[in-house]
């Protein structure tokens, strides 16, 4: 037990210290195979499940040694239990929640099937990931929550929820079928009763993956991301390329950025910018490979950006700014002069090279004029893969 | 008496924030009530504001150096002005130009040796905290401060670096200013015994030229709120509030065309400029870009200012050339 509870204690430490000290991707999320079988799916390599296979081979001769060594998260649970056991003690016996982290497993994985990625809602390694990395406050109170819950109730996340957790313990079944192995715990298998259930909520699943075929918005992406689809399909939410980023422009997508979005990473030029090829950092931390390393033999943009005349200083006021001209890292604004349809009067003012332009998002940050008079929009953006 | 009169009056010619304003005022009330026993530390401060002020009333004189070792043309340069300027211990602020994510050879940023080199000299003079820090407009700090090489020649001598964020800056008003009536100003510099203003020339597509003065957009925030009005006048009224003791103009190599960002044509000139007059430097360095400073509407504006000489021949410009 004591042996167990040091390497424990040495794997959450080691799990914090390449969120804070890495810039490339956190080794526990390149060995979760959960992660790893997304990633695969979403077009991001062999590799991806070669390091699937070798993860479940480990598990079917040594046994669980993920769970009970390695994942931080219980280790969390573990010491949360130790403090709180004496204040309350949680007995939940309902007997829906035995088979609860099943069905949750079985729904996650019909819902992969008809594209729809929500497994970043329940990755044990993700959820523990994102409460360091996102800069804003609720993946840290869903952290506290699964904690405190954890605490309360010994390894309430574990025994009731965990799609990983189940996984493997599904996988371990298989170990029944070697000879002369004991068997040291008997866990709960989904009854075929329960599989049949499962399977009748099939075409509620259809209905709803094609109800939530909301037109959804586009989102500047980090440069290197792969096609939208893929993008949202592989997207773990992990938020390791907004830890990353030096410029902190890329931000967690809200709600209203659309169902699909939510909490995948868009770039938001009020506050910052992008430094694009001085930079591309994030593709080194991203775990599932959606932000890939840009070849530079091909151009990819992140977006293009537009000259609103009537908000501009220098076309409507007539104001010398030209800032975006200025600050401009691939010279692509220039200035253009136009006549003016009804008056005739000559008029000058920034334009952008909609060839040259990368969609930095430089220009934006800087203009003065309220509201902003050149911006980057998604439309004209070529994507790496 | 006189002593009071006369601290009450350099309060006042300095416009100080609020609250080194409230602590000085307070000093001067302790000095009142408890007689000598502060002069000690009084005579200090008010020594180092009238040094301040004996160096911008001189005759202005500018230090014109050619030749290829960096390391030595600042060290003749500097030869008497740093033993005036730099006491022991005295605390410098440095501001260079690393605005755009350009290499050293672009010439769009301060060439780091002249960092490094004017790190050595301050060094040997004995000064103390040595900090440098630029408000980049071409990009973030982090990227800016690596690729023009600053961070790491600052580094190589143990200069501090400051990251310009929000709250390292302090409001600072002027009614004298014309259309930049306050502005939010670097705290180093406020705090610092001496401010060394160490620009690059290049050519810029609105201010025309940036100089010395010009380059002092990068030691304020919010910096493109002052493309909102008269840009010329803007950067002659920051020369109100920013008064640097002394200017190091590089112009090893000059960028012609396409700036401020660059890339685009660089001429190698191997000189280098030292002056504490903003005015006579800026307007010695545009000739090297052939035109004359009164063609420049931000120098010609802070002339008229009174901000210092923009006539050449009222200058006396010491020539040194080594091989």
């Amino acid at each position: 037990m004591r042996r167990r509870k040091i390497i424990q204690l040495l794997s959450l430490i080691l799990f914090l210290a390449s969120i804070y000290l890495l810039n490339y991707t956190n080794p526990f999320l390149r060995i979760d195979p959960l992660v790893n079988f997304i990633s695969f799916a979403a077009g991001s390599g062999t590799k991806f499940i070669m390091l699937f296979l070798i993860f479940f081979l480990i598990i079917f001769i040594f046994g669980n040694i993920f769970c009970d060594y390695i994942c931080p998260l219980r280790t969390c649970f573990d010491y949360a239990h130790l403090c709180l056991k004496h204040l309350i003690k949680l007995q939940l016996n309902i007997k829906v929640f035995k088979k609860l982290k099943f069905i949750i497993l079985i729904l996650l994985i019909l819902l992969f099937i008809f594209h729809k990625q929500l497994f970043f809602l329940f990755d044990p390694i993700v959820i523990l990931t994102r409460a360091f990395t996102f800069n804003t406050l609720p993946p840290i109170i869903l952290l506290l929550v699964i904690i405190i819950l954890s605490g309360l109730s010994y390894r309430f996340w574990c025994n009731y929820f965990c799609p990983l957790g189940s996984l493997i313990s599904i996988f371990l079944q298989t170990r029944k079928l070697v000879p002369k192995q004991k068997q040291k715990q008997q866990v709960d298998f989904v009854t075929r009763r329960e599989l049949i259930k499962a399977l009748f909520l099939l075409p509620m699943q259809i209905t709803l993956a094609t109800k939530m075929k909301i037109k959804h918005r586009l989102l500047l992406r980090p440069p290197g991301s792969v096609e939208e689809d893929l993008f949202i399909l592989g997207c773990l939410r992990c938020g390791a390329c907004i830890k990353i980023c030096p410029t902190k422009v890329i931000e967690p997508a809200k709600l209203y950025d659309g169902i699909e979005n939510f909490w995948s990473p868009k770039l938001v030029y009020a506050k910052s910018y992008c430094a694009f090829d001085n930079c591309f950092l994030c593709y080194k931390v991203c775990p599932t490979g959606v932000i890939r390393a840009p070849h530079y033999g091909k151009k990819i943009k992140i977006g293009v950006a537009k000259v609103k005349r009537e908000n501009c200083l220098v076309w409507s006021k007539n104001i010398s700014c030209y800032i975006c001209e200025e600050v401009c890292p691939k010279n692509a604004v220039y200035r253009a002069s136009d006549f003016e349809p009804i008056t005739g009067q000559q008029t000058t003012g920034p334009a952008v090279n909609e060839e040259i332009c990368v969609g930095c998002g430089l220009c934006e940050n800087r203009c003065p004029a309220l509201p902003k008079a050149i911006t980057v929009h998604p439309e004209g953006e070529i994507r790496a893969y | 008496m006189d002593k009071v009169q006369h601290m009450l009056k350099n309060l006042e010619a300095l416009k100080l924030p609020r609250r080194e304003f409230i602590k000085k005022s307070l000093q001067l009330l302790v000095y009142l009530f408890f007689g000598g026993k502060l002069l000690a530390a009084e005579k200090e401060t008010s020594k180092k504001l009238i040094l301040k002020k004996t160096i911008q009333s001189k005759k202005t004189k500018l230090i014109v150096v050619k030749g290829k070792n960096i390391d030595e043309m600042l060290k003749i340069a500097l030869k008497e002005k740093i033993k005036k300027l730099v006491k022991k211990n005295s605390k410098i602020f440095i501001k260079p130009n690393a605005a755009f994510p350009r290499t050293p050879q672009q010439a769009a940023n301060t060439n780091p040796e002249i960092i490094k080199s004017l790190g050595k000299i301050l060094r040997a003079a004995g000064a103390g905290e040595i900090v440098l820090s630029d408000n980049p407009a071409g990009g973030h700090y982090t990227i800016t401060y690596k690729i023009s090489g600053i961070e790491d020649a600052a580094k190589e001598v143990g200069i501090k670096i400051v990251p310009p964020n929000n709250r390292n800056f302090v409001e600072v008003k002027n009614t004298d200013a014309k259309v930049v009536k306050s502005v939010y100003i670097m705290k180093d510099i406020l705090n610092s015994d001496v401010f060394i203003n160490v620009p690059v020339a290049k050519v810029h597509s609105e201010a025309v030229l940036t100089l010395s003065m010009k380059n002092l957009i990068g030691a304020t925030l919010r910096m493109s709120e002052l493309h909102t009005v008269n840009i010329h006048q803007a950067i002659a009224d920051l020369s109100l509030y920013l008064k640097p003791s002394l200017i190091i103009m590089d112009a090893t190599r000059i960028l012609l065309t396409n700036g401020p960002s660059g890339p685009g044509k660089v001429q190698e000139l191997n000189t280098i400029i030292v002056g504490e007059d903003p005015v006579a430097v800026d307007s010695y360095t545009a000739t090297l870009f052939g035109i004359r400073g009164e063609d420049v509407p931000h120098i010609k504006i802070a002339s008229e200012m009174g901000l210092g000489e923009i006539d050449l021949e009222k200058v006396e410009i010491q020539k040194i050339e080594l091989n």
